[in-house]
């Protein structure tokens, strides 16, 4: 079954697997329906290029990295994520990617961007997975409450169990364990802000990523603000972005009733900054 | 061609800061943000409010609102080759099987109501039974997506989208569309409920049953704390929303404003500290049985949210045992149509008198519907025994908001198994539900995938019959 599956006279494997890393980069498949390739799923919208990137894959013994690597290539990876309005009018959809789709960060990617952030981050592989918190444990149903942080470990260490999976991840779709999922929904709820808001995950990452910035000594405000940027959002603030920022820290402090002289090192104001840099859209949303 | 005039979303996302700064600015002054903000409704409403009281996994019509002394005569005879139906699980040699429960003529109307709904038959001169409800699948999933959204594919809006996006909310700290859960998602998933291709805040928002009702409705900062905070997002993510020009981001942003009123609206309207102790007891939360009190719990919780201006609020059943779905008894009928009854029935028509007491029911219509009926027959009778799916002609009712109550409409043959007079699709019931609360089922649209989307698509005719 295996031969059978793999070989290379039958392409739909290929294929199948080549939507998928089209998808995962691009936020859609080339077909959309990524989990039926039959009479009841939807005809690619790029056969050709379809099937040259599934012989292409094969070709290339089934390297992934491979595939992503000829994927990230190209012009249409390379795109901005405004579309002309002429485009919109013709392809709303945008099936002929003629715009680079603006994308949210899948669940685990969340998290975990809020732990490298913060610089919680530990890139350890393998090693047992650590339970996600809970509000209730139920030794019963074998649920059990872990540590808020994860212990810095990436989101896919986390254990996962049917009769409740972890609700900061499942909030951002990550999809139920019972079913294979294809294509992962990206809802959009004010449950989501909720948790951005109040999760402890969160609120913890925010703490320790404020407590660690402001341990830094000789800093100036604008330079620690470009650092939170850079850290959050891989770029330096603009002039603008600098002046609103600085308003925030001075807001802050003085709702803190922090002195002006220890605003560099209050934990409070810091660990508001950096909560306030998760809850940004540009921290989850990626064009 | 003449350029369509362009909405107030196309305008602001096209103009220079784009939708998320603008709009903000005037978010506070906003009170509706819906598609019929503007234009005013197609018609005079009647009503303003929905609750849907959704029986998820198919009461059986038979034994409840729609009687059929026959099947108790011909019990255990063959059904015969007519009588099987691509509608309905169903082969020639299954046999007849009659109501385990009586069924009487109840109130001044003498609207039939069986004995598995004592409490039920009390308010039977307010119900507008529907028996004659055709579906297209006796598939659980397919049926609750059609129920919900107009089609057996799902992937479009629910109902109570449709309904939020129509009308806007009454009740800016609120969203629109409620779903009073417990514990247990219905067949075709979350699909069921969500906005779909609609702006996201349409969205249901789920209230659980036990706990805290939402997680993370408690805010960590200091309200001042937070609001400096969400000042500075609406800056920076106006910005970016400027740049992207993405419905996602406009959501994304709207949804922070609702999350921060949702902070303190949704404990006040989730507590029912100030409900009396006669109010609890009317609807059960008394109860001693976990699944009932929280069912009656959520029951309460769907008149505060309607008073508190919620447009739609949905309630759903709790699963008790391992089981496909709460009301699929393929085995055992008796027992858990019993069960489930016990848990459900006291509390909906609690909701239904107290609406009524509270001169709320005018304005709020009472859905109850399953996605499916029962077959009037099995494969063979015996003690645990049940029915299966069914889709070829079964009942729900509606109670409230301008409909006709103490009536039944529409008719069954002589064993429940087919319609024989005024057949009605969802999409009937989705058209006249809208027509109520003011609007025009084929004018409320949304432009999706290069047409004009609509719930009910090319079907769907209001029935005059049902309203008063």
């Amino acid at each position: 079954l295996a031969l059978f599956i793999a070989n290379a006279e039958n392409p739909l494997t290929a294929r199948v697997y080549v939507n998928r890393i089209w998808q995962w980069m691009y936020g859609n498949g080339l077909v959309q329906t990524a989990d039926d390739f039959g009479h009841l799923g939807d005809v690619p919208t790029h056969q050709e290029l379809l099937d040259t990137l599934a012989v292409d894959f094969m070709a290339n013994d089934w390297s992934t990295k491979r595939l992503i690597r000829r994927l990230a290539q190209s012009s249409t990876w390379r795109q901005k994520s405004v579309a002309s309005e002429l485009a919109m009018q013709v392809d709303p959809d945008n099936r002929l990617w003629h715009h680079f789709a603006m994308r949210r960060l899948e669940a685990e990617s969340i998290r975990d961007a809020m732990m490298v952030a913060a610089a919680r981050f530990h890139n350890q592989l393998y090693g047992p997975p650590t339970n996600p918190p809970r509000t209730n444990e139920d030794s019963q149903k074998r649920l059990f409450s872990g540590p808020v942080d994860g212990l810095g470990r990436r989101a896919i260490y986390t254990k996962i169990t049917i009769m409740e999976p972890p609700r900061f991840l499942a909030l951002f779709n990550q999809p139920a364990p019972k079913i294979p999922t294809g294509k992962r929904d990206v809802t959009n709820t004010p449950a989501q802000s909720l948790a951005l808001l109040n999760d402890p995950t969160v609120r913890e990452l925010a703490t320790i990523w404020g407590k660690s910035m402001v341990a830094r000594q000789g800093e100036s405000l604008d330079d620690r603000i470009h650092t939170c940027f850079d850290a959050a959002l891989s770029r330096p603030a603009s002039e603008q972005e600098l002046r609103h920022w600085t308003a925030l820290v001075n807001d802050l402090a003085g709702l803190h009733r922090v002195a002006p002289e220890a605003v560099m090192t209050s934990e409070a104001v810091w660990t508001d900054v950096a909560h306030t840099l998760f809850n940004l859209k540009e921290f989850i949303y990626v064009r | 061609m003449i350029a369509a005039p362009r909405s107030r979303r196309e305008f602001l996302r096209a103009t220079g800061n784009g939708f998320g700064a603008l709009a903000l600015a005037s978010l506070m002054a906003d009170p509706t943000y819906a598609g019929l903000s503007r234009g005013g409704l197609h018609f005079a409403p009647r009503a303003k409010h929905v609750i849907f009281c959704f029986m998820d996994g198919g009461p059986s019509h038979v034994d409840t609102f729609d009687p059929k002394p026959e099947l108790k005569k011909r019990q255990g005879e063959k059904i015969g080759g007519q009588a099987v139906s691509k509608l309905s699980q169903s082969t020639a040699d299954r046999v007849w099987l009659g109501s385990p429960w009586e069924f009487r003529q109840r109130g001044e109307s003498g609207l039939w109501v069986s004995d598995l709904f004592p409490q039920i038959a009390q308010v039977a001169d307010q119900l507008c039974v529907v028996r004659s409800l055709v579906g297209r699948q006796p598939l659980h999933g397919q049926q609750n997506l059609l129920l919900h959204t107009g089609r057996v594919t799902g992937r479009a809006p629910s109902l109570g989208s449709w309904v939020s996006y129509g009308l806007g909310t009454d009740n800016r700290e609120l969203p629109g569309y409620v779903l009073l859960n417990n514990d247990w998602i219905p067949n075709g998933g979350s699909e069921n409920f969500d906005s779909a291709f609609l702006p996201a805040t349409h969205g249901a928002t789920w209230l659980r049953a036990k706990g805290q009702a939402v997680d993370n409705i408690v805010s960590r900062d200091a309200v001042e704390v937070q609001r400096r905070k969400l000042e500075l997002l609406r800056t920076q993510d106006g910005q970016f929303a400027g740049d992207a020009s993405s419905q996602a981001i406009e959501a994304a942003i709207r949804n922070y404003e609702t999350a921060f009123r949702m902070q303190s609206a949704i404990p006040h309207v989730a507590g029912i500290e100030n409900e009396t102790a006669a109010t609890l007891r009317m609807y059960g939360i008394d109860s001693t049985n976990d699944f009932k009190k929280y069912y009656s719990l959520q029951c309460l919780r769907a008149r505060r949210l309607v008073e508190a201006g919620v447009r739609f609020v949905e309630i759903t059943c709790p699963l008790t045992h391992a089981n496909n779905s709460p009301w699929d008894q393929h085995g055992n009928l008796k027992q858990y149509h019993t069960e489930n009854a016990m848990i459900t029935e006291q509390a909906v028509a609690a909701l239904i008198v107290d609406l009524k007491q509270r001169g709320l029911l005018e304005d709020t219509i009472v859905v109850w519907a399953g996605e499916m009926g029962r077959t009037p027959h099995t494969p063979a009778v015996s003690d645990s025994c049940g029915r299966d799916h069914h889709v070829n002609g079964y009942s729900i009712f509606l109670a409230g908001g301008g409909f006709r109550g103490g009536m039944a409409f529409g008719k069954t043959d002589d064993f429940g198994n087919s319609v024989v007079e005024n057949e009605l699709a969802i999409h009937d019931i989705h058209a006249t539900i809208l027509h109520q609360l003011g609007i025009d089922h084929r004018r409320l649209t949304f432009r999706f995938g290069g047409r004009d989307v609509s719930l009910t698509d090319v079907h769907g005719r209001v029935v005059r019959e049902l309203l008063s």
